[in-house]
């Protein structure tokens, strides 16, 4: 079974060597570059990075062509199996299209340029915060750090899907975070433990980022689910009261409403599952392609993954319709 | 010893929110009925009328007060079984989808199925003919049928779980005279077979064959 490409221990902390000399020039760093792009490995493209590096210290090469060199011989080993890392430059260069994007909007004055702003600036915010944030807990790897970003994965899924749902008057937190969690932590454990095989069963590299998927999907079918139960029993007040009368429970009356709103919570789930590849490399296999993942073990996961995420969403609209919809009659069954 | 009303209601209070403000709408309201009794409820609007009827029916939660059906408090029946011994007639008739047929047998589906035996097609094209709905076959989709037909489907569904009490907002509402008048018949023969009781919710009373008249004013039921 295949695994998530890992950072080569060897890139880092790498110290001056002390065997290239200031008097190295701009033909060695070519060459040096070459023979790590031959040999194609993570070990020595390490190699040949601490060599940059060290050249880079001495300070007495043309420094333009060092980066060029650097990138260049990077880039090549990486078809073996590393990351092309994003500087922050290249960062910052992505930023061109969203300000072109800004003008347009600007010109078109569809007053969302401020918005589009600060959505872009809370990306580089959240993501960055999120990589330093991940970057530690992967380093303490403690079952408790991992249960700590499970709780803040629901908390804010559970607070974004009530959000959500404002306009609704009925409170809903519990329904939402019981759907939440019995469809998301059980369908993770089941895939990390049973379909991949992490060990040490929390393993945070593993568990975290495909739990991020599962609450980030299963969100989407509860948020789709628990509107559409009360918009639709309200849609059909006069029949609910009727069949109330008649000696209906609310199961018996809510029992449309409650198929249709599982029918809203699936149908995204179904398409994108039906159509998966044909339109376009879903993200994660795009990142594992990326990351040097041979494409059909990246197409194994992502088959996995899929099915994780099929299940999560439409669990999770089932629960949530099933947990909430007696939220809209009082004690005695009455329909509110 | 005294034997119990048919159905009573004791000193019932009932409070209504809107817009997040309790709002009094019954006070302290008492009636009592015997079987064959029809006793029209009149008053004007916003007195209450339909509120101590889905009150009666369990429709609605009930601040104060009590109420008994044959002596038995209403607490100590299911409220799914209340209501179909203390049956609503909805002032505005609904079809739920589905064929005639379908929506006079709706209890039929549910999780609890009604004490009685499922009524047959004859016995249900003889009630339609009782009514003036001769016209109507079984097999009709119940969403074409006109406000008065409708009216008249929505109190012979009603009629089909022998309830013995009738809870009945404007049965003729949306009916013209000869309807009126064919309704008035099956409800008076309805009472009369099942020693069944009725309350008739009118905004005033025309004179005609109820037993009694209560008024209804700002929530208090005074004697006509």
């Amino acid at each position: 079974m295949g695994r998530f490409s890992q950072p080569n221990p060897a890139d880092q902390g790498r110290e001056d060597t002390g065997g290239v000399t200031a008097k190295v020039n701009q033909i060695l760093l070519a060459k040096v570059a070459t023979k790590a792009a031959a040999k194609a490995t993570a070990e020595a493209t390490a190699k040949v990075t601490a060599e940059i590096e060290a050249v880079i210290t001495a300070k007495s090469v043309n420094q333009a062509a060092t980066k060029i060199a650097i990138r260049t011989a990077t880039k090549v080993a990486s078809t073996g199996n590393q990351v092309i890392p994003i500087g922050n430059f290249e960062l910052f260069l992505a930023l061109l299209f969203i300000l072109v994007t800004v003008g347009i909007i600007l010109w078109l004055r569809l007053g969302l340029a401020k918005k589009l702003i600060i959505a872009t600036l809370r990306c580089y915010g959240q993501l960055l915060l999120l990589g330093f944030v991940l970057a530690f807990i992967f380093i303490y790897d403690s079952p408790w750090l991992t249960a700590g970003a499970f709780l803040v994965m629901i908390g804010f899924g559970v607070q974004n899907i009530i959000s959500l749902l404002k306009s609704s008057p009925y409170r809903l937190f519990w329904p939402v975070l019981a759907s939440m969690s019995v469809t998301g932590i059980p369908i993770t454990f089941a895939v990390t433990m049973l379909v991949i095989g992490v060990s040490p069963w929390y393993k945070a590299q593993y568990v975290i980022p495909l739990a991020g998927m599962v609450f980030g999907n299963s969100m989407s079918g509860i948020a789709l689910a628990a509107e559409r139960v009360f918009a639709d029993l309200e849609g059909r007040r006069d029949e609910v009261r009727l069949l109330i009368t008649l000696g209906a429970t609310p199961w018996d009356a809510s029992l449309p409403s409650i198929r249709a709103a599982v029918r809203t919570g699936l149908v995204p789930t179904i398409n994108r599952t039906a159509t998966v590849g044909v339109v376009a490399i879903p993200g994660m296999m795009t990142g594992q392609i990326l990351a040097g993942a041979n494409p059909l073990e990246a197409a194994r996961y992502q088959i996995v993954i899929m099915l994780m995420l099929a299940a999560a969403s439409s669990l999770g609209a089932i629960t949530v319709a099933l947990w909430s919809y007696k939220k809209a009659f009082d004690p005695s069954g009455a329909f509110r | 010893m005294k034997r119990p009303h048919l159905f009573s209601i004791h000193n019932m209070t009932v409070f209504r929110s809107q817009k997040g403000e309790r709002r009094l709408v019954l006070s302290q309201a008492s009636l009592d009925l015997e079987p064959e009794e029809l006793v029209d409820l009149v008053g004007v609007s916003g007195a209450g009328k339909s509120t101590l009827l889905e009150a009666a029916a369990w429709l609605i939660p009930i601040a104060e007060g009590i109420m008994t059906l044959q002596g038995g408090n209403y607490k100590a029946f299911a409220p799914q079984e209340w209501r179909r011994k203390v049956a609503i007639y909805l002032q505005k008739p609904v079809a739920a989808p589905g064929t005639v047929r379908e929506n006079l047998l709706l209890a039929w589906k549910f999780t609890q199925k009604p004490e009685q035996e499922m009524p047959s097609d004859i016995r249900l094209q003889s009630d339609l003919e009782e009514v003036g709905l001769s016209g109507v076959s079984l097999d009709n989709n119940a969403s074409e049928l006109s406000g008065g037909q409708l009216a008249r489907l929505a109190l012979l569904r009603i009629l089909l779980l022998q309830p013995p009490v009738l809870l009945l907002d404007e049965p003729d509402a949306s009916l013209d005279k000869d309807s009126a008048q064919l309704v008035n018949k099956r409800i008076w023969r309805y009472l009369k077979e099942n020693q069944a009781a009725a309350i008739r919710v009118r905004h005033y009373s025309w004179g005609d064959s109820a037993s009694r008249t209560l008024l209804i004013r700002e929530g208090k039921i005074l004697e006509g």
